[in-house]
């Protein structure tokens, strides 16, 4: 019972990481503005990742930075959830046949939220997060606890 | 020199300070302490800056990059002449019109076409609109490293209107890839004009007044950007600088004045120069270029042309080369293109302005305090998708 | 004025150049040239260096060929310096004490085809990560298909 106070406070005020690494990180600033505002739902940035409830995966995922993401992921205390942003989060985008770019980054760390587009529009991403809200709300399982966490499988 | 200051009852001891130069870092590396401006921080984007400091002062800095590499020089050869926009637009994602500009003229100039006149003028249309829109960003980012955000939520709801206009001439609202080899991609209705209009008259008469009361003749904003970071005119040359940071030292270099490029050689503006070279100088030239892109677009939709608006390009363009300069929002961009007979470029090469800015930095960025370090990088205006392409 | 530093170009080092665009010149030269044409360059008003562009032309048989492209920010013109390399040979003096932008340019283009410039002080990987040293990826024998990684479902 009490548990279940704690996913309501924790889904009307989630708190993400400052880790913007690709092109959508763009569309992350729009939503942070005046027109789509975010921080009415309870949104905000933090740039510490061990007061963070979720990190953006905003698109591109280059090979250098791979190491620095899944660092990143593993300083979050749990739950932790993770939002995937763009084309390139689900399967490469524009870059799909480069050698330097990680395409399939959902090998790594499990996903929750997908949102399709190049990038995509303010809009289709608040929809996306207010599923995110209802997926901590609703059930203790989350991803996290599904997938082990695969990072020593790393290999170049 | 050693001495104690006693105040109040308490005493301080200043210890000796030394000169250190040349041979002699190599042996105090130990004694210094290297910070990481890393790469997961919400200021520096994904890039990471090696800062060596001895107590409050900086002793060296080296920047580590690379970090957001795609390798669109070699992607572009697996693709068409039509399809590597789709690539070579992603090259910077805050003004990308300046990019697929630079590379239609290139085509065009190989296989030998002209385009009609109205595209030039959507062209410079369209140009000037993402200039705006970056400038935009900067003005917010150089004020919000020092602590403040609210230039940037006024910023944002300036852009958020000409990203409106762009989304009603070709349904997105960044990556529009509308500029192609051959001319412009859709046709330029009544109502984009109207949208383009509605919102240089918001710029025009509600962000300008309201921005230049407040943020440009600053007191604090003064203290903290007058005399930091100063680059004289010869200087600036030996070390490369490029775009608004070019500018700023009074050297008067400018793509759209010097060689001319779509519509810009039938228009009238001037081009802005500062003697000073420091920060502050840096954040006027990029007020001052909004200024006069507003009144750039005002005078294309005034003589905008009847026609078409595209015409048939190639699928096999002949042997031969180009090497063509656009007017960027941050620089002077140049693009080095080079067929070989194929239904796709056989070599491109990009040369990016905020590459020649970042490794100038080092050299700008010798004795100064720690908290200087963010006012120097916002200044110079990089963006990291061109640093990496 | 182009005229001008056509007619110096032939009377001091010998080299026919051509006109490459409206505003652009194309001078060709030897590698052991390459240092005095660009001190010369330097002293007639090229003095703002924009980039090193290497081309990769062996499936020609043809080997490498390395552009210094220079602006003349006074009467607003380029050259384009031309070197052609063999392909078992690729080193080539710097530049980079008598231009020092290009240094980082240099840098480049070493740690993606593999041309090697003498008395560079800095020749080590920038962009690429440290496991892809000796990659060299933008050369034409280098194949993104053939790199594709058997497990992956999509082509």
């Amino acid at each position: 019972m009490i548990l279940k106070f704690f996913d309501w406070t924790r889904a009307n005020s989630p708190w993400g990481v400052h880790f913007c690494s690709g092109c959508c990180s763009l569309e992350v600033l729009a939503l942070m503005g005046p027109r789509f505002d975010w921080e009415r739902y309870g949104f905000m940035m933090t740039p510490s990742p061990r007061q963070a409830d979720f990190i953006i995966v905003t698109g591109l995922v280059s090979r250098k930075v791979l190491p620095v993401l899944l660092r990143v992921y593993q300083q979050m205390p749990e739950p932790r959830y993770v939002f995937g942003m763009g084309a390139c989060a689900g399967g490469g985008g524009p870059y799909w046949d480069s050698d330097f770019v990680a395409v399939d980054v959902s090998q790594y760390i499990p996903f929750d939220v997908f949102v399709a587009g190049c990038p995509p529009n303010p809009e289709a991403t608040l929809e996306g997060f207010l599923r995110l809200k209802e997926i901590i709300l609703r059930d203790r399982e989350n991803a996290a606890q599904k997938h082990p966490n695969r990072m020593e499988e790393l290999e170049y | 020199m050693g001495n104690s200051i006693s105040l109040a009852g308490y005493t301080f001891v200043v210890e000796e300070t030394k000169e250190v130069s040349g041979e002699d870092l190599g042996l105090l590396q130990e004694k210094l302490l290297q910070l990481n401006w890393g790469v997961q921080h919400p200021a520096s984007g994904p890039m990471r800056l090696k800062v060596w400091v001895d107590g409050d002062e900086v002793v060296k800095v080296d920047p580590d990059i690379g970090y957001v590499l795609r390798l669109l020089e070699k992607l572009v050869e697996y693709r068409t002449w039509q399809n590597a926009i789709v690539n070579v637009e992603r090259a910077c994602f805050i003004d990308n019109f300046g990019t697929m500009t630079g590379y239609s003229i290139a085509a065009e100039k190989i296989a030998g076409i002209e385009v009609p006149k109205k595209a030039d003028y959507v062209r410079t249309i369209l140009c000037e609109g993402g200039r705006i829109v970056s400038h935009l960003i900067g003005l917010g980012g150089f004020v919000g490293v020092m602590g403040v955000h609210t230039p940037m939520q006024w910023a944002l709801i300036a852009r958020e209107k000409f990203l409106d206009a762009f989304e009603v001439y070709s349904g997105q609202r960044i990556a529009t890839a509308s500029i192609i080899p051959g001319g412009v991609r859709y046709e330029p209705t009544g109502k984009f004009i109207e949208k383009m209009v509605s919102a240089v008259d918001f710029l025009e008469k509600e962000f300008i007044p309201r921005y230049a009361e407040v943020f440009i003749d600053n007191p604090t904003l003064k203290i903290r950007s007058q005399g930091i970071g100063v680059v004289p005119k010869e200087k600036a040359i030996e070390l490369g600088l490029a775009g608004p940071a070019l500018r700023a030292s009074g050297v008067a270099s400018d793509i759209r004045k010097d060689y001319p490029y779509a519509a810009y050689g039938e228009l009238d503006f001037r081009v802005v120069t500062k003697e000073e070279g420091d920060c502050y100088a840096r954040y006027l030239v990029i007020w001052e270029e909004l200024i006069e892109s507003a009144k750039i677009i005002r005078q294309a939709i005034e003589g905008l042309p009847e026609g078409e608006w595209r015409t048939k390009f190639p699928i096999k363009v002949p042997p031969g080369e180009a090497y063509v300069n656009v007017e960027w929002a941050r620089g002077c961009f140049g693009f080095h293109l080079i067929s070989n007979g194929g239904t796709g470029p056989y070599r491109l090469k990009m040369r990016a302005p905020s590459f020649a800015n970042l490794w100038a930095m080092p050299e700008m960025m010798k004795n100064v305090k720690l908290a200087d370090v963010p006012v120097i990088f916002a200044s110079l205006y990089m963006c990291h998708g061109d640093i990496d392409r | 004025m182009l005229e001008e530093i056509r007619e110096k170009v032939k009377s001091e080092f010998g080299l026919e150049s051509e006109a490459y665009d409206t505003n652009m010149l194309l001078v060709e030269c030897k590698k052991e040239q390459l240092r005095d044409l660009m001190k010369f360059l330097k002293n007639n008003g090229f003095n703002y260096p924009h980039t090193v562009s290497v081309v990769d032309y062996t499936p020609k048989g043809e080997g490498f060929q390395v552009n210094y492209i220079l602006e003349n920010l006074n009467d607003k013109k380029f050259i384009m310096v031309r070197v052609n390399l063999p392909e078992d040979n690729l080193a080539i003096p710097t530049v980079s004490d008598i231009f020092p932008p290009l240094q980082p340019h240099e840098r480049e283009a070493w740690e993606m085809f593999g041309v090697e410039f003498i008395g560079n002080p800095r020749l080590e990987v920038m962009l690429l990560p440290e496991w892809a040293e000796g990659w060299f990826p933008l050369r034409k024998s280098y194949d993104f298909k053939k790199h594709r990684k058997p497990s992956k479902e999509k082509k």
